[in-house]
C-alpha cells in the first residue's frame, strides 16, 4: 500500500514540471525546486534492558535518510514531498517511502488547504520528530513522542486545512486540522506475525495561541484513531477494534538563547469487540504522560539540554516497574559546520513500561531490571 | 573697510572650520547614531512603517500578504552576516541559530520553506528593487540606491 503511494508522489512531482515557476517572484525564477535532505547515524547503549534496538549490547541500528523537494506552481500553490528511509532495531530496514507529500493552496493567511499526506499537528513537535537537526535533544520525550509509534502518529492521507490570525494586542492564533486514513505496513511495525490494521480514519486539531509576550506559546491538541485488527495470539485468531483518544496540552518560551517546553496528555485507549475475549480481553484504560525541557544554546554552535518526563501506563495501577517509565535526560549539541552537528545524550530510566519484551528475549516486564541509563550518539549532515 | 589678502584666507579657513564644525558637532551634539539595519521595500510599496510585531510575522511567513494586496517577498540575509543576527535578535527575539532551527523543522515537516538568503546589502538592494512585493534590511551603513527605508515602530 506504501509503495502506491509512493509511484502517485513520484507523479506529482513529476507533474510539477510541467508547470512554470511563477515569475513574479525573482526568487522562484533562480529556484526551480527547494531541495533539502539530511542523513543521520545513531549509537545506543544501555546499561541493562533492550530499549528501541539490542541496545544492551551497543547498537548502529538507528539511522535516517530523507530528501524532500518543494516547489511553488502558479500563485498561491505549491507541491512538495519526503522520501524517507530508516531502521530504529526491529523497524523500518532502510526502506524508502514516501514520508509526506501535498498540493497546497494558501491565497490566504487565515485559512489554507493542504491535500496528500500530511504530517499530523499534535504537540509540540510531531511534524517534526523525525528531524534530528532541528534541535539539540536526540530522543524526544518518549513519554509523548514515541519513536516506535511513528508509523500510526506522524502523518495520514487526507486534507488539512491551516491558517493564522494575527490579534494585535493580544498575540496571534494559528491552528491546524487534519482528517484523513493511515496506511500501515504492519510488518515493519508489530512484532506480532500476521497481524493485519486497517485503520478507516483518523482526525487530528491543534489550536495554538502565541501570547502577546515574545516567544511564549500556549496550544492544545486532540487527536482520535480508530484501528481495526486481525492478529494470532497464543495460536489463536482474534479481530476487534481499537480506538485512542490522544491530548495535550502545550507550553513553549524561546528568548535569546533559552528555550523551555512542557507538555501533558491524558490519552485513553480501548478494545472493543473483540472476537476471542479469552486471549484478547475487550479494556479500557487512561494513561499519563508528560515532560518538562530545557534547552540552552551557549555558544552559535554549542547548546545544551535537560528535560525530565514521566509516563504511567495506567492511572489505576501506577504501582509496579511495569506501569511506569520515567526519564531524566542531558544532551548536548556540537555543530561542527553549518551543515553537521554531532550529539551525545545520557538517560537515567525508572521503569519498564515502555520497553519491548520481544527484544529481552520475550521475558515480561514485571521482570526487567527496574533502574537503568541509556547513552545516545548521533551525526547527522543536512541541507 | 577692505579686508586683508591674508586676512581673507584666514576668513575663509575660519568660516569652513566654523561650518564643519557646526555639521558634525551637530550630529553627535543631537545623538544621533546609525541605526543597525534599515527595512527596506520597493520605492512603489506603499505601506509607511510597520511595527516590530508586524515584521516579525512577515519573515516567520505567518503574515504572506499586503494589506494593500500582493504576496509579500520576504528575503533574508546570511546567517554569518552581522545585521542578520542583529535582525533575528531584535525582530524575531532570537538567535540566528533558533531562527534557522525553527526553518529546519518547518523544511521538514513540509510545513514551509523559509525565504531566500543573500549574501550582501548590495544583492538585497537589487531584489527589492526588482520586486514591488518585496521586503528585506540592510546594514545601517547601506546606501539604498532608490528602495525605500520603512520605520519600524
Amino acid at each position: 500500500m506504501r509503495d502506491r503511494t509512493g509511484a502517485c508522489a513520484v507523479a506529482l512531482l513529476a507533474a510539477a514540471q510541467t508547470f512554470p515557476a511563477r515569475a513574479d517572484a525573482p526568487e522562484e525564477q533562480g529556484r526551480a525546486f527547494d531541495v533539502h535532505g539530511f542523513a543521520s547515524q545513531g549509537f545506543l547503549w544501555s546499561t541493562d534492558n533492550n530499549y528501541l534496538a539490542h541496545s544492551a549490547r551497543g547498537s548502529f541500528e538507528f539511522s535516517e535518510l530523507a530528501l524532500n523537494l518543494t516547489k511553488p506552481l502558479v500563485s498561491d500553490v505549491r507541491v512538495g514531498g519526503q522520501l524517507f528511509a530508516h531502521r530504529l532495531g526491529p523497524i523500518g530496514d532502510l526502506k524508502a517511502i514516501a514520508d509526506w507529500y501535498y498540493v497546497d493552496w494558501h491565497r490566504f493567511d487565515a485559512f489554507a488547504v493542504r491535500a496528500g499526506r500530511v504530517k499530523l499537528p499534535f504537540g509540540l513537535y510531531n511534524e517534526s520528530s523525525d528531524y534530528d537537526a532541528g534541535r539539540t535533544i536526540v530522543l524526544l520525550p518518549q513519554s509523548l513522542y514515541s519513536i516506535t509509534s511513528r508509523d500510526f502518529l506522524l502523518a495520514a492521507t487526507g486534507v488539512a486545512v491551516y491558517g493564522n490570525v494575527a490579534m494585535g494586542g493580544a498575540g496571534g492564533l494559528s491552528y491546524a486540522a487534519v482528517g484523513g486514513t493511515l496506511f500501515l505496513d504492519t510488518s515493519q511495525t508489530i512484532s506480532a506475525p500476521g497481524t493485519v490494521v486497517d485503520v478507516p480514519y483518523v482526525a487530528v486539531a491543534r489550536l495554538a495561541w502565541d501570547l502577546p509576550v515574545p516567544g511564549l506559546r500556549l496550544a492544545a491538541s486532540g487527536l482520535y484513531v480508530r484501528l481495526d485488527f486481525d492478529t494470532t495470539v497464543a495460536g489463536q485468531p482474534v479481530s476487534g477494534r481499537l480506538p485512542a483518544v490522544l491530548d495535550a496540552v502545550s507550553l513553549s518560551f524561546a528568548r535569546g538563547p533559552f528555550g523551555f517546553a512542557a507538555e501533558y496528555g491524558r490519552w485513553w485507549v480501548a478494545v472493543e469487540g473483540s472476537t476471542n475475549p479469552a486471549v484478547f480481553p475487550n479494556l479500557e484504560r487512561w494513561t499519563d504522560r508528560g515532560y518538562v525541557a530545557g534547552v540552552y544554546n551557549l555558544t552559535e554552535r554549542f547548546s545544551c539540554a535537560l528535560y525530565g518526563s514521566v509516563f504511567f501506563a495506567d492511572v489505576d495501577h501506577r504501582e509496579g516497574r511495569q506501569n511506569y517509565q520515567h526519564d531524566g535526560a542531558l544532551a548536548l549539541r556540537y555543530d561542527l559546520t553549518d551543515n553537521w552537528l554531532f550529539k551525545v545524550e545520557a538517560h537515567a530510566i525508572q521503569g519498564t513500561a515502555s520497553l519491548n519484551p520481544a527484544l529481552n528475549g520475550n521475558r515480561p516486564r514485571t521482570q526487567l531490571v527496574p533502574d537503568w541509563g541509556l547513552l545516545v550518539l548521533k551525526t547527522t549532515a543536512y541541507f | 573697510m577692505d579686508i586683508e589678502p591674508g586676512e581673507r584666507r584666514r576668513t575663509r579657513r575660519a568660516a569652513l572650520a566654523l561650518a564643519f564644525a557646526l555639521a558634525f558637532g551637530w550630529r553627535h551634539g543631537s545623538g544621533e547614531e546609525m541605526p543597525a539595519y534599515h527595512v527596506v521595500v520597493h520605492p512603489e510599496n506603499p505601506v509607511a512603517s510597520l511595527d516590530r510585531r508586524a515584521l516579525a510575522r512577515i519573515f516567520l511567513k505567518n503574515t504572506t500578504r499586503w494589506e494593500h494586496d500582493g504576496e509579500i517577498h520576504p528575503v533574508d540575509q546570511s546567517p554569518q552576516s552581522e545585521v542578520r543576527r542583529r535582525f533575528d535578535e531584535e525582530v524575531l527575539g532570537r538567535s540566528v541559530a533558533a531562527v534557522r532551527n525553527a526553518w529546519q523543522q518547518a523544511i521538514f515537516s513540509g510545513r514551509d520553506v523559509p525565504p531566500p538568503e543573500l549574501g550582501s546589502d548590495a544583492m538585497v538592494l537589487d531584489y527589492v528593487r526588482r520586486d514591488p512585493q518585496a521586503i528585506g534590511y540592510v546594514s545601517g551603513k547601506a546606501e539604498l540606491r532608490g528602495a525605500r527605508a520603512i520605520p519600524v515602530r
